[in-house]
């Protein structure tokens, strides 16, 4: 009855004070300026992906027509139906719900083209257009209006909840009136929390009806927006029922924003990265020039080795084969070889930047978030990460099953050429680390929520 | 009196553990950035060189080849990292480290550290200057907002006023002691900085570089710490006083710059590398090899020729034809690239743009691309980067197609040169914009950093004197 009363009161208070209508419409706005953005994004990736590379890749239907021919001992050009040519497009497609989380998809590979012509380090070699001022201050997605916006809103609407009513000493007419401190708690708290929660839930299926995405993706994301802010509730009331002065509760509100929202993220990314260091891109670069270069002076030294590791495999050799698809295709199997300890290590320092990452999701919620919601979406730069390994591995096999007919100068059989497989791109599954992050903030909620419900029935 | 008040400013500082843990939070992080960042330069420096340095040897190795098929693996050119890049990044992570010099493409820069991230955070990963620029701020912010709201509730306020203090030499104290507050900060800040970068041995930084960057940074914290005393002489109560401290950092520091970067990309969006792919093909390369772009453009190099040679045809000069087509689709696309990377150039410079105009709302933001300007690691350094590369692209590629123009003959593709001619091109040199050069092009930003100082010292002021009259009322 009396949480009835006070919510009903704080509901109506909300939206008659200037500044708190201010911040929440601002919420609003924000977020779905952050979600028209983020359809726009993926509108333009799917159309460019539907349109793009059509003119680079092999017409299969007059390939395999032209190595029937050849075959067949009919006449056909030198140049036709050579495995080098045979072209696979290997597609990154945007998640369902991408449009939701596309902050750091500017940067990553969205298609890739593999055939003999490319080694691992000119797989993903594209044209970085991006400006790169807005790209270092990063875009404004809905996944970082929830994680970075939606708390220090929450914050700055319920840190003097309590403070300023004992500041000033009316707590104590109210309590002698009867009033329950921990009522008030609970309906002011929820007073601030409804409109917010209710907007990023509406933006949430505001995009899942118009992208059509999986319902269970819809309810995920919905549990995870809840429980993030209740999260933030929690701290929120923890706040109002330990710190009696405004002013110090407005510091500790700061305080605790920026320590977990910008300060522990950064400061993980950043023991991350100086802990363990990747391999720069410049020396992987170079170690593909080098190994290049030095195919390149010994090719027929080169292409004997490889006719002696591939003994009886290939057909007979061709004279009018030009030179340079033997020469091309014996570079990138060496760079591939000569690269790989670097590529490696880097995969190996990647997956030990993650682990201290994930150590550090159990002190900041808004880490294990921002991971939870970019997987969710179907975005983020492990799915980059699944993407580049599927392709690299794509383009092994493909190298590995064209190589014995290239270097001798010869075409594949029908039957070899037809088993070389389509790209299909597989997204990885989410890890069972990003799930226990957000159950351990679940957990954390539920402790300060106890705690400060337990703290103003005793103490206030 | 002014000296009085600002003695006693600065020993309550001392006595404040708020500004003796947040001094000792600062120094730490600021140790390890520096730390940090003086070693990625190092280990970057020291890459870069390795792979010039094999990027030639492998060159020079190559053996007999025909100028053109050498054009076409062709050679990089590799971004130096600038000395104060340990110092601010800028947008140095985000933009491409090389660039290759290949025949017939000009091709963007390429190889962006930023692409290496295995994990993502809601903000940058600290640097010294981020660090300056975003917790040094904080921490002036919740040092300062009690400044006068908290004279005034102590009474303090009206006793000063009762003992007949003026405005202006209260205001002078408080001031003085905060410039003397953030002085002290900033040379505690920068000898750690500079320190273990001096230490590393690489290429130091310019000490005209570090003293405009300390004015600077002295500017724009001065600038916000006065701002920080109007509100708090603003504000009636300390909880308003906070409040709107807090709100002030939170916009200048986080929120506008983030917006601003997204107002910049929503009104001026970064074209696809496949639109950058598909203009070059169908403007630079099809009307040329396909079209009817050709003979006009033999047909005036080959005038050229015979103008430079004196001869009467150019069969009489017995030089290869293939490579005089070479050269003429070299230049024939150079003037489209110019016209096409003007384009790209103008997109990124537009967003740039857009940063600067919202520097007028914060001087953080303002200091943010000031000091990455004087670092070396803005945009204006990449874009000077870009543009040497590819003259010195198109000047190898010349040298090559004249070597084969002149030496090939009848042999045409079959003709090889060898180590001599790989030895005469020149490796790429990269030139840097002038400190001179950088003030000139962050002239506005500068100016906003001294207007904010000039305003928010006479708002300060304004507001001192007013708290002081409201305090004797």
């Amino acid at each position: 009855m009396m949480f009835r009363f006070h919510f009903r009161h704080e509901w109506h208070s909300l939206w008659r004070t200037p500044v708190r209508i201010t911040l929440v419409a601002a919420y609003a706005i924000v977020s779905a300026w952050a979600i028209v953005d983020g359809f726009q994004w993926m509108d333009r990736v799917q159309e460019i992906q539907s349109n793009s590379p059509a003119d680079l890749l092999t017409d299969r239907e007059e390939w395999f027509a032209e190595l029937g021919k050849a075959e067949n001992g009919g006449d056909v050009s030198p140049y036709s139906a050579r495995p080098m040519n045979l072209t696979f497009l290997a597609l990154h497609p945007p998640g369902e719900l991408s449009m939701l989380a596309y902050r750091s998809e500017a940067m990553q590979p969205r298609l890739a083209l593999i055939s003999g012509w490319r080694s691992e380090a000119s797989l993903f070699r594209r044209y970085e257009v991006e400006g790169p001022s807005s790209l270092q201050l990063g875009r404004i997605d809905f996944v970082f209006v929830v994680t970075v916006v939606l708390p220090l809103v929450l914050l700055m609407l319920t840190f003097d909840v309590l403070s300023t009513e004992r500041f000033t000493g009316r707590i104590r007419l109210f309590l002698v009136q009867g009033g329950s401190a921990l009522g008030l708690l609970l309906a002011r708290m929820t007073a601030v929390l409804i409109p917010l929660v209710c907007i990023s839930v509406i933006g949430v299926i505001a995009a899942f009806l118009l992208a059509n995405a999986s319902v269970i993706h819809l309810v995920l994301w919905a549990v995870v927006v809840l429980t993030y802010a209740v999260f933030w509730a929690g701290v929120g009331a923890m706040i109002a029922v330990f710190i009696r002065q405004p002013v110090h509760g407005a510091l500790a509100v700061l305080a605790s924003w920026s320590i977990v929202v910008v300060f522990i993220p950064s400061a993980s990314q950043f023991l991350a990265q100086a802990m363990h260091p990747v391999p720069s891109r410049v020396s992987y670069l170079s170690e593909s020039r080098a190994a290049e270069g030095e195919t390149r002076r010994s090719l027929t030294e080169r292409a004997e080795i490889y006719m002696a590791e591939h003994p009886g495999q290939g057909n007979a050799g061709d004279e009018e084969v030009p030179g340079f698809y033997r020469a091309s295709y014996l570079s990138n199997i060496d760079i591939n070889a000569k690269t790989s300890p670097i590529a490696a290590e880097f995969e190996k320092q990647q997956e030990a930047q993650r682990d201290v990452v994930n150590v550090a999701r159990f002190l900041s919620p808004t880490l294990a978030v921002q991971d939870v919601m970019q997987r969710l979406s179907g975005a983020g730069l492990d799915r980059a990460a699944a993407f580049r390994r599927q392709s690299r591995s794509h383009l092994k096999e493909v190298l590995a099953s064209i190589g014995p007919a290239t270097v001798r100068g010869a075409r594949l059989s029908m039957s070899e050429a037809k088993a070389i497989p389509e790209f299909r791109f597989q997204p990885s599954q989410t890890p069972f680390i990003a799930w226990i992050g957000v159950v351990w903030m679940a957990l954390m909620a539920m402790l300060a929520w106890v705690i400060a419900l337990r703290q103003a029935r005793i103490a206030v | 009196m002014t000296g009085v008040i600002l003695r006693k400013e600065l020993v309550e500082f001392s006595r404040d553990r708020r500004f003796l843990g947040l001094a000792v939070v600062l120094m730490l992080l600021t140790i390890a950035a520096a730390i940090d960042g003086a070693n990625r330069a190092a280990s970057d420096t020291s890459a870069r060189q390795a792979a010039e340095n094999t990027d030639r040897e492998v060159w020079v190795e190559q053996g007999d080849n025909n100028p053109h098929g050498a054009a076409h693996f062709a050679r990089y050119a590799f971004r130096q990292t600038p000395a104060l890049a340990a110092f601010d990044p800028g947008i140095f992570d985000h933009a491409g480290a090389a660039f290759w010099m290949e025949a017939h493409t000009q091709n963007p820069t390429t190889l962006r550290r930023a692409e290496d991230a295995a994990t993502q955070a809601p903000f940058p990963s600290m640097s010294p200057a981020w660090i300056i620029q975003t917790i040094g701020t904080l921490a002036i912010a919740v040092l300062l907002f009690p400044a006068l709201t908290g004279e005034r509730e102590q009474g303090t306020l009206r006793a000063l006023s009762a003992a007949g203090v003026a405005g202006r030499t209260f205001a002078a104290g408080k001031s003085g002691a905060v410039l003397v507050l953030i002085g002290g900060i900033l040379f505690l800040l920068f000898g750690i900085v500079f320190i273990p970068l001096f230490m590393t041995g690489g290429h130091a930084p310019s000490s005209g570089r570090i003293l405009s960057l300390a004015a600077l940074y002295a500017i724009a914290l001065y600038a916000f710490a006065l701002t920080i005393m109007w509100l708090s002489a603003r504000a009636r109560t300390m909880t308003e006083a906070f409040r709107s401290a807090a709100f002030f950092w939170l916009f200048a520091a986080l929120a506008w710059p983030a917006l601003a970067a997204q107002i910049a990309v929503t009104l001026y969006p970064d074209i696809h590398e496949q639109e950058l792919k598909n203009e070059i093909q169908t403007q630079a390369q099809t009307p040329f090899w396909a079209g009817d772009a050709q003979e006009p453009a033999v047909a005036a190099l080959q005038a050229e020729l015979l103008e430079e040679f004196d001869a009467e045809s150019f069969e009489s000069l017995g030089f290869n034809n293939d490579a005089v087509v070479l050269q003429a689709h070299e230049e024939f696309a150079n003037a489209i690239y110019d016209r096409i990377y003007t384009n790209l150039n103008t997109i990124h410079a537009s967003q740039d743009s857009i940063l600067r105009y919202a520097s007028v709302l914060s001087p953080i933001l303002a200091i943010k691309r000031i000091s990455s300007g004087v670092a070396g690691t803005d945009l204006l350094a990449q874009q000077r980067f870009a543009v040497d590369a590819e003259q010195h692209r198109r000047r190898i590629i010349a040298q090559l197609n004249r070597d084969m123009m002149i030496n090939a003959g009848e042999e045409g593709y079959a003709y090889m040169a060898g180590r001599e001619l790989w030895e005469s091109i020149l490796d790429f040199q990269a030139s840097e914009p002038s400190l001179l050069e950088v003030f000139q092009f962050y002239l506005f930003e500068t100016c906003v950093l001294l207007v904010w100082a000039l305003l928010a010292g006479a708002a300060a002021l304004h507001g001192v004197r007013q708290a002081l009259a409201g305090a004797a009322r």
